[in-house]
């Protein structure tokens, strides 16, 4: 699925359309965010199938919501402390955790909400970040 | 039960004046996402005329230059806003 929505990221910042930067940058952070929601249901196997937030833990119920409700990648990795942990063990652990935090700023504020255009450089780098931060979340 | 006080870690003053002196006239607030966890929203008018990118390149230098390793991966999210980003009063 991350794949995928990569794929559709680089085929529009491709068509070298100015209109289509943000959308490129949107389609981005999606990659982002599936990678992080697959982690989570990997740890938490019991929310794969249909459940009743109702009669779930209050942690759980947490990550239910996060999980079908809400796009906060920050708070995702809350819930992913062993994530953090090999961001710190890792030779490059800030360069990766600068990048993370930046496409997290960056998809938050900039890609979902602005009616701005991106420019096609800053759309360019936001993908470069979104390539690395994704390939250092599937050697997890 | 009773709330348990926990003083903010002292990276985040740190970084909040180095964010005020290395950004002239920024307004500068730290907010807590969680335990030792921060995030920073940062205005300043000269973002205006700059990508996001660039934002972005220009708060994490401060940061790594700023704070030690340990410190770093205890910032969360820096918003960085020029003016313009923010809601008009109209």
């Amino acid at each position: 699925m991350a794949e995928h929505r990569f794929g559709d990221a680089t085929c529009l910042f491709d068509s070298n359309q100015a209109a289509r930067t943000n959308g490129a940058m949107y389609m981005g952070g999606f990659v982002i965010e599936c990678l992080l929601k697959a982690l989570l249901l990997e740890r938490h196997s019991n929310l794969q199938s249909p459940v009743d937030p109702a009669k779930l833990s209050e942690s759980d119920r947490e990550i239910f919501r996060l999980l079908y409700v809400s796009h906060e990648l920050e708070a995702m990795l809350g819930f992913l402390p062993e994530v953090e942990v090999k961001v710190i063990a890792a030779p490059q652990g800030d360069a990766i955790w600068e990048r993370f935090q930046t496409v997290c700023e960056q998809w938050t504020v900039y890609a979902r909400y602005s009616p701005k255009l991106a420019r096609k450089e800053d759309a360019q780098e936001f993908l470069d970040a979104v390539r690395e931060v994704k390939q250092w979340l599937r050697s997890l | 039960m009773a709330e348990k006080l926990v003083a903010e870690p002292a990276f985040v003053a740190r970084l909040s004046d180095a964010l005020r002196s290395q950004l002239p006239g920024s307004e500068v607030t730290p907010e807590q996402i969680r335990a030792e966890r921060y995030r920073f929203v940062v205005v300043w008018d000269k973002f205006d005329a700059m990508g996001h990118p660039e934002r972005q390149r220009l708060v994490w230098n401060i940061v790594s230059r700023e704070l030690n390793r340990e410190d770093i991966q205890n910032v969360g999210m820096i918003l960085t806003l020029g003016l313009e980003d923010l809601p008009s009063d109209e």
